[in-house]
């Protein structure tokens, strides 16, 4: 299927189609043979090493997929001096993968020199939006490029938040000229646990700043929810995405799982779900 | 401190010491209390780095069994916070710490400290190694004034007597008597694949000595230990085979 035009196309990279995370379990399949894959987004920080076998297979398999860089480490609503270092190697990084686009977390993840190694929730604040954003313009000037943002899973409302996600989301947005990643499994995750509904979250964030769309599975406890990517997408994160193909007209779209890892044919299968319910709702739209 | 920062140190201080020291800051709701929702943090923290330690140290979890191995992280893990953006290199110290616990984990520290050196080893960079025919390509009258250029992947230590068989077993499990007698051990890699091997006292010496700098015959030539001829080429042809050197530089090349 074709995905749809948005309506600041200029802000955007054109949709590569749907995607998967590229993982360690799955190097020798992409390198065997092409699959039904249109793109591949890897993390950063899996790559961000000297050399070895790591780097050989990602120059491989980067010879026939288009690939985005996620990481999971910049930290970039910290409070810590954004590390210099990390991101010279990334900036190094991306100079070699030259890829769709480089995204990192809406979040925070290291204080006082200590890395959590977790996307830690920000307040919602306007002084989160004013330091978050001039981070992010910090990170823009020296990676020169547009940063790409993922909404986080998150289990705790701050008693000092001054406005929902999506609003933070939207100032943040505009304040650093940033895009979002949209995580729609985060979105459900977050929804259930703070009780809000995720078509607001929808209507809320700038859907024109969407470059990317991640789906995912969680992992259900009792009166909550735990976003542990470990499980096939739920039925509440499909519905959610056709709403999302209804409201945009789709964006690249990936299937992200970090843990019980199955073969390559069965994300290949789930992502077929995902075209289907793109061009279901596609359909719908032109009908 | 912006309020930003203080409440960032908060709920870090929280999620290290397991506490609750953001609790004041955040809204439970009677289905998912404060207390819950600050535990999925300290959970995850604890969880994350555990099985980064037992990715890392996977023969010596496999040695003293998961549980044990679990309560081990952990406990290292209260004691250490990472300080690094890369969790692969969290732990690089968990042997010496496994060490410090007593004798009775000193096999086990042993093949930590394998696991650990073999993942260095893994992503360390790149270099092309010479072969034996850049050597022998040299006139012999040159080798005396040779130093040498070392793969980035090469390293060395010691560890436990004991811990090399039980790394290669670690199934078998770690109840024989730990030898306390510490074995020098190279670590390097090849096409891509990691490997180690002892060895001997003689070898180890010779090696670290050109590590440090010192032409061949320099090396040999110690006056307190001094490296027969006939140990130290069979050695330097070795680590030729086995791709430890990158780079050849005669001192002076005799006519």
């Amino acid at each position: 299927m074709t995905m749809g035009t948005p309506r600041h196309a200029n802000l955007l990279q054109p949709s590569p189609g749907f995607g998967l995370g590229l993982r360690p379990q799955h190097y020798a399949d992409f390198a065997a043979s092409k699959r039904d894959v249109d793109w591949l987004e890897i993390i950063s920080e899996n790559f961000l090493v000297d050399g070895g076998k790591p780097l050989q297979w990602l120059d491989r398999i980067r010879a026939d997929y288009p690939m985005a860089m996620h990481g999971v480490t910049l930290s970039i609503g910290g409070s810590d001096p954004l590390d210099l270092d990390y991101l010279k190697r990334l900036k190094a990084l991306a100079a070699r993968v030259d890829p769709l686009w480089v995204s990192d977390h809406v979040c925070w993840g290291a204080h006082g020199g200590i890395v959590a190694h977790d996307l830690l929730p920000l307040p919602y604040t306007a002084e989160a939006v004013r330091h978050v954003a001039a981070r992010i313009r910090q990170v823009q000037d020296l990676l020169g490029r547009r940063l790409v943002l993922e909404n986080v899973s998150s289990y705790v409302v701050f008693r000092e938040d001054e406005m929902p996600e999506w609003a933070f989301l939207d100032a943040l947005c505009r304040e650093a000229d940033c895009l979002l990643l949209l995580d729609l499994n985060n979105v459900h995750v977050s929804a259930v646990n703070h009780g809000f509904n995720a078509l607001d979250f929808l209507d809320g964030v700038p859907l024109d700043r969407v470059q990317q769309v991640h789906l995912a599975g969680h992992t259900v406890r009792e009166g909550y929810l735990i976003d542990t990517h470990d499980a096939a997408v739920s039925d509440p994160v499909w519905a959610l995405y056709r709403a999302f193909v209804a409201r945009t007209g789709g964006r690249a779209t990936m299937i992200e799982r970090d843990d019980h890892i199955p073969p390559i044919d069965d994300l290949e299968a789930e992502l077929g779900t995902a075209r289907r319910i793109a061009a279901d709702a596609l359909e719908a739209l032109a009908a | 401190m912006s309020a930003l920062a203080s409440l960032q140190q908060r709920f870090l201080e929280g999620l290290l010491s397991g506490g609750e020291t953001a609790a004041g800051d955040i809204r439970g709701t009677p289905h998912f209390l404060v207390e819950q929702r600050l535990a999925v943090y300290a959970n995850a923290y604890r969880r994350r780095l555990v099985e980064a330690l037992a990715s890392v140290f996977e023969r010596c979890a496999c040695l003293i069994g998961e549980e044990a191995f679990d309560a081990l992280a952990l406990a290292y893990v209260e004691a250490h916070p990472p300080l690094d953006r890369s969790l692969g290199r969290y732990g690089i110290d968990f042997p010496e710490w496994l060490r410090a616990r007593g004798p009775e984990w000193a096999t086990a520290a042993g093949v930590a400290t394998i696991d650990g050196a073999l993942r260095r080893a893994f992503d360390a960079a790149d270099a092309p190694p010479v072969d034996r025919a850049a050597l022998l390509a040299l006139p012999v009258a040159a080798w005396a004034g040779l130093r040498f250029d070392w793969v980035p992947a090469l390293a060395t230590g010691r560890v436990e007597a004991t811990a090399i068989e039980r790394w290669r077993q670690p199934e078998h499990g770690g109840d024989e008597a730990a030898d306390a007698t510490m074995t020098a051990i190279a670590f390097w890699r090849r096409d891509g694949q990691t490997f180690f091997r002892s060895m001997a006292a003689s070898e180890a010496l010779l090696l670290a000595r050109l590590r440090g700098g010192a032409t061949l015959a320099e090396a040999c030539a110690d006056e307190l230990s001094p490296i027969p001829l006939d140990v130290a080429v069979p050695a330097l042809l070795s680590w030729i085979d086995d791709g430890w050197v990158a780079g050849l530089a005669a001192d002076t090349v005799a006519a």
